[in-house]
């Protein structure tokens, strides 16, 4: 139960990120598909997040 | 140790498989909404770009290739944003195949790219094709102090 919320906030904490970093960044560039677009950038960061935040608890818990 | 009343726990596998779904939606959506996108049906609709900035206002240089499909999206994009509210923005155009040494000068990195200036002072640079969205919430934020200008289209 805490290795979840553990990885809901990496997920939570990665849309930020990723709504932060198309305002700044992604905003300006379409070279890649939708990359411009705000959700995109969002959904990738909470899955980046969730992904890493899931690796990390998942080594706590090996240790 | 898991307890039997414990919840099932979210494996990074679930998000690596997320992710590769996602990229492949995103990959789908956008083929088929750059099918959908309509391209511009003028050419020069901007000035011709000298090399010559006005020391004061904006201004906005789009760099293009005439054969480039993507090219003409985003001179369609620029027409929709900029037309009919941001007249305060002198907007320029350079043909990358008739003018390389502007490509190179300016650092492009590919076409289309919009640079935007402030005097002769770069502010911000677009690449790549960008939607009306995001083209008019990046002209928001610069030109709320942009005087009033007629624009006219170029003959």
């Amino acid at each position: 139960m805490q290795s979840n919320c553990i990885i809901i906030i990496g997920l939570v904490a990665g849309t930020v990120i990723g709504y932060w970093y198309w305002n700044s960044i992604g905003l300006r560039w379409g070279t890649f598909p939708l990359s411009s677009e705000w959700w995109v950038n969002c959904i990738y960061g909470g899955l980046f997040g969730g992904l890493i935040m899931s690796l990390i608890s998942k080594k706590q818990e090996a240790v | 140790m898991k307890n039997k009343g414990d919840p099932a726990r979210i494996e990074p596998g679930y998000f690596a498989v997320l992710l590769v779904v996602f990229f492949l939606f995103t990959a789908l959506l956008s083929s088929v909404q750059l099918r959908n996108m309509p391209e511009s049906s003028h050419s020069g609709t901007f000035y011709s770009f000298d090399g010559e900035l006005p020391e004061e206002g904006y201004s906005l240089v789009f760099f293009y290739e005439d054969s480039c499909k993507l090219c003409n999206k985003m001179r369609y994009n620029l027409e929709q944003t900029l037309f009919p509210e941001y007249r305060g923005i002198r907007c320029y155009e350079v043909d990358i195949t008739n003018c390389p040494d502007y490509f190179f000068g300016y650092n492009i990195s590919g076409v289309p790219s919009v640079l935007l200036f402030e005097g002769d002072k770069e502010i911000t640079r677009v690449t790549g094709l960008v939607g009306e969205n995001n083209l008019k919430r990046i002209c928001k934020t610069i030109s709320q102090n942009a005087q009033a200008d007629t624009f006219v289209f170029a003959e």
